[in-house]
């Protein structure tokens, strides 16, 4: 069943052991507006979000949809996992200047890469990239990692995700 | 192999090269005479393999875009295979 904003503040701030009383008061509104947000009567002003989601310990996103952020990297089980060759290794270097480069490699191309004996300094000379390790990463997604498995910001501010999907 | 190059309103460059112009034996002996004069050997056999893998991957999956680049001031360039 769909669980509404109201029916979310209601059983976080019992979770929280906390009275309406004592939520109006910290968020500086009466018990009465805080008892019409959870019979889903009015919802609370946007102003008020921020500090609502933290006194409940959850993300904003979280109490406006109900849904808890996924985590940026997953371990997949054996009968979830996709074959190498149908996975993708996306690399994206954010330069400090504002540039952007975006680079889509086929894991298998990137296994077949290694297999050469090519390593990341080797094809970009980016400082950032310098101690990315493929082989690691390649070892990591052939147990079920996938997701953004390194982020990397260099001294001098750019900023490198690899994402496997 | 396409390339291209879009600098704000102005310039559209859409440079299309036939793929076995670029992924063939000679430019993998180019690309290994290159690798080797920055001290990278590698082998015929594992460059030809990766050849064969870049094109196998590239008629399945004739959609792939292989690289990206924005520039902070509007040109974009992209490379699909």
């Amino acid at each position: 069943m769909e669980t509404t904003m109201g029916n979310r503040i209601g059983m976080l701030r019992r979770r929280k052991g906390m009275k309406q009383e004592e939520l109006a008061e910290k968020l500086g509104v009466s018990p009465q507006a805080v008892s019409k947000w959870e019979n889903n009567q009015t919802c609370p002003d946007i102003a008020l979000l921020p500090k609502l989601a933290q006194l409940l310990g959850v993300s904003v996103d979280e109490l406006l949809t109900g849904k808890t952020a996924e985590p940026t990297v997953r371990m997949l089980p054996q009968e979830q996992r996709k074959d190498m060759k149908d996975m993708m290794l996306r690399i994206t270097v954010d330069s400090v200047k504002g540039d952007k480069v975006r680079v889509n490699l086929p894991m298998a191309l990137v296994q077949a890469a290694l297999d050469m004996g090519l390593q990341m300094p080797q094809l970009a000379g980016n400082e950032a990239l310098k101690n990315i390790d493929l082989n690691q990463i390649v070892e990591l997604v052939r147990h079920g990692a996938i997701g953004n498995l390194v982020e990397v910001e260099s001294a001098g501010g750019d900023s490198v995700h690899v994402f496997v999907e | 192999m396409q390339i291209v190059v879009r600098d704000g309103d102005d310039t559209n460059i859409r440079l299309r090269i036939p793929t076995g112009l670029v992924l063939n034996r000679i430019i993998v002996l180019v690309a290994r005479t290159v690798l080797k004069s920055q001290g990278i050997d590698v082998p015929r056999e594992a460059a030809l393999h990766f050849l064969a893998e870049i094109r196998t991957y590239q008629r399945h999956h004739r959609d792939w875009v292989l690289a990206e680049v924005h520039r902070s001031g509007g040109m974009e360039i992209i490379v699909k295979l």
